[in-house]
């Protein structure tokens, strides 16, 4: 698994390596500005954060990758542990974190006031390997576990690719670091422009299609996103995404049904999926891309204690193929864990470093 | 000029702050701080084979602490030995390593394999539960802490702590059980028992059901026992439970600990045990004490 996932090894131009354990850093801890905090849907608030020139601040956050997640440190003691919440947005000049109200200490969270600050780390955890993304839409070949470097920024042969998003509920929010990301990767600018010729000319009730081919290195981003009933973060999507379609549970907005439903009645397929929400969309969405033979990374989530590696609470359960595997026979049977077939052996992870992000084929989803 | 020195079963730390067992990991905690300015790093429980531990959720927040089912999930001794340990000798700092097994036998081959390294002491941990004797753990009844030990004993060519659980009617009599059987210290508390129910789920949160609480909700329990177990025994005591400032490591000295471990405060803040102890000698700075043993002859 080591150097598999993205760390910033794909950043070009990225000054130093993202993530932890690049060094002894002793402003583990900053404090950021709150420039806002309000709500965009039904106990969905929106918090965005200035960084102060203080503690590295500023350098840890250009340096973020999109599938990371940063602690927040609240003010009332008697809840001990951060909460740890997903990157939404982050450069060097502000952070944004997407959250939902849903216990003692969200419910704080969502309190603070502009002009207050807000104790947060840095950003923590393994997001998405964008490199992986662009090498197997260049190869034609889906990288699996193989060892990642970077990736060939030059290669045109992912023009035309297709990669889909596709989140559910507080997995939106990181979507939208990815697709600015993916974008930016590919120095074609944000928006995409308007009054282009498309396939088939039409715009459907969803699946509303904004652009189809503004340059030769163009990847197609397609976003299939499900909430419970009312959708946010759309427009922040649209800037970014060629597609863009709604799933709700209720029904009241977009699609009646969750996303893995969307996409087979809608068409929806892509080259590549990134996702990012419930364990259960993940595990659909795997056995979805394990049967169409199509590479995906997921984002998981566990309860975690400390949130940087040191206390094993928030374990994951992956698979190491045997392929893959550079470790020697006797080590193999001492590394622990038990063997699934004879092929495999299962090990549990760390969702905090090793992850959140890995890739949808090595997650053992029962548990 | 302040000496935070402290020698425990002839091992002596440059200060009297480590890392409690389960709460360290080298390379992931060294990125905030500088594991040499530690007297000592307890490693996570290191069991003959490798332990996957609990399915989680493994962790649950409750108020002032939380509670852990991790389970004791670690590769196992070999690859301690041959991954792990390596790179902390890198460090200056004294290591301890913690023993976990669900057997006397387990607990005894560990022993050996780390007696032939060169690791500082050993920190037996006797929370696990006895499966011979139907689940009930070994620091339970001094009886089975007095054979524990002398077993160990036999086996172990480093000085052994015997970490003590808390989850007893008497802890003096269980650290008087292990002194007589020759440890060479004692390290209190482990965690308390505790459940969370999720009311709204209708469900214990904790996969495991129970778990362990740490974290400044145990510290008053902690404090006392230490306390208590300091007038029982002549040999060295670890004091821990909920330590989250300077002033709390004073207060653990106080109540007759040689030395303290930090552990919740480091998952809460990555820097805390680097803190604590810089903390912890500005409070000797202020009140004059110019060594450990004074603040440890300081109760009045």
């Amino acid at each position: 698994m080591q150097g598999t996932i993205g760390s910033g090894a794909y950043k070009t131009g990225a000054a130093g390596s993202a993530g932890t354990g690049s060094g002894i850093n002793k402003s583990c801890i900053m404090e950021a500005e709150i420039t806002g905090n309000r709500p965009i849907a039904r106990d969905i608030y929106r918090l965005v954060m200035q960084c102060g020139d203080a503690g590295g601040m500023r350098t840890a956050f250009s340096a973020s990758n999109p599938g990371q997640f940063i602690n927040v440190y609240l003010r009332d003691k008697s809840m001990l542990l951060p909460r740890p919440v997903s990157i939404c947005l982050a450069d060097e000049e502000r952070v944004t974190l997407v959250y939902r109200v849903v216990g003692k200490g969200t419910k704080e969270l969502s309190a603070y006031k502009e002009g207050e600050s807000l104790k947060i780390s840095a950003p923590l955890g393994k997001g998405y390997d964008i490199g992986a993304v662009l090498r197997t839409l260049s190869d034609g070949v889906s990288d699996g576990l193989q060892s990642i470097e970077r990736a060939d920024l030059n290669t045109a042969g992912h023009a035309g690719k297709t990669v889909a998003l596709v989140a559910g509920g507080l997995g939106v929010p990181p979507m939208l670091l990815l697709a600015k990301t993916i974008r930016s990767l590919l120095g074609n600018g944000a928006r995409p422009r308007s009054g282009s010729r498309t396939d088939n000319g039409s715009r459907t009730d969803n699946g509303s299609r904004l652009n189809d081919g503004a340059g030769p290195e163009r990847i197609r981003l397609i976003s299939a996103s499900g909430f419970q009933e009312e959708p946010f973060l759309i427009e922040e999507l649209k800037e970014f995404c060629d597609e863009i379609h709604i799933a709700t549970d209720s029904g009241t907005a977009g699609f009646h049904g969750n996303v893995l439903e969307m996409m087979e009645t809608e068409g929806i397929k892509a080259d590549y999926y990134l996702s990012c929400g419930p364990k259960p969309m993940l595990k659909a969405l795997a056995e979805h891309c394990g049967r169409i033979k199509k590479p995906l990374q997921v984002s998981l989530e566990e309860r975690m204690g400390c949130g940087y590696g040191a206390c094993v609470g928030c374990a994951c359960r992956i698979r190491e193929k045997a392929e893959s595997r550079e470790i020697s026979e006797e080590k193999k049977s001492a590394a622990g864990g038990e063997t699934a077939g004879g092929e495999a052996i299962i090990r549990r992870k760390k969702v905090c470093t090793d992850g959140p992000v890995f890739f949808g084929d090595e997650v053992d989803w029962d548990d | 000029m302040i000496d935070l020195r402290v020698t425990i079963a002839g091992v002596t730390l440059e200060n009297p702050v480590t890392t409690a067992s389960g709460t360290f990991s080298a390379r992931e905690s060294g990125v905030f701080y500088d594991i040499n300015e530690l007297g000592a790093v307890i490693t996570k429980g290191v069991s003959a084979e490798p332990w996957e531990g609990n399915p989680t959720p493994r962790i649950a927040e409750t108020y002032g602490g939380m509670l852990n089912a991790v389970g004791l999930q670690n590769p196992g001794v070999d690859a301690f030995i041959e991954d792990e340990l390596p790179y902390l000798r890198t460090f200056r700092t004294k290591i301890v390593a913690n023993v976990v097994g669900k057997s006397i036998g387990e607990y005894c081959a560990v022993a050996e394999k780390l007696s032939e390294t060169d690791i500082d002491m050993l920190e037996i941990n006797i929370s696990c539960p006895n499966i011979k004797e139907g689940g009930i753990s070994f620091g339970a009844d001094p009886g089975m802490a007095a054979e524990i030990t002398r077993e160990i004993k036999k086996k172990s060519g480093k000085p052994i702590v015997m970490k003590l659980t808390p989850n007893v009617t008497d802890i003096a009599e269980i650290a008087r059980a292990v002194e007589s059987e020759g440890a060479d210290g004692v390290s209190l508390i482990n965690t308390l028992l505790g459940m969370k129910i999720d009311v709204h789920k209708r469900r214990p949160v904790l996969w495991n059901r129970m778990g362990g609480l740490s974290g400044p909700a145990v510290k008053p329990v902690a404090v006392r026992m230490v306390y208590q177990v300091r007038r029982a025994v002549k040999i060295p005591v670890i004091g821990l439970g909920g330590i989250m400032t300077g002033e709390d490591a004073a207060e653990f000295l106080m109540a007759g600990a040689d030395a303290v471990s930090i552990g919740t405060a480091a998952l809460v803040d990555p820097t805390a045990p680097v803190r604590i102890k810089k903390e912890l000698a500005g409070f000797m700075e202020q009140y004059g004490y110019q060594n450990l043993q004074q603040i440890r002859d300081a109760l009045l």
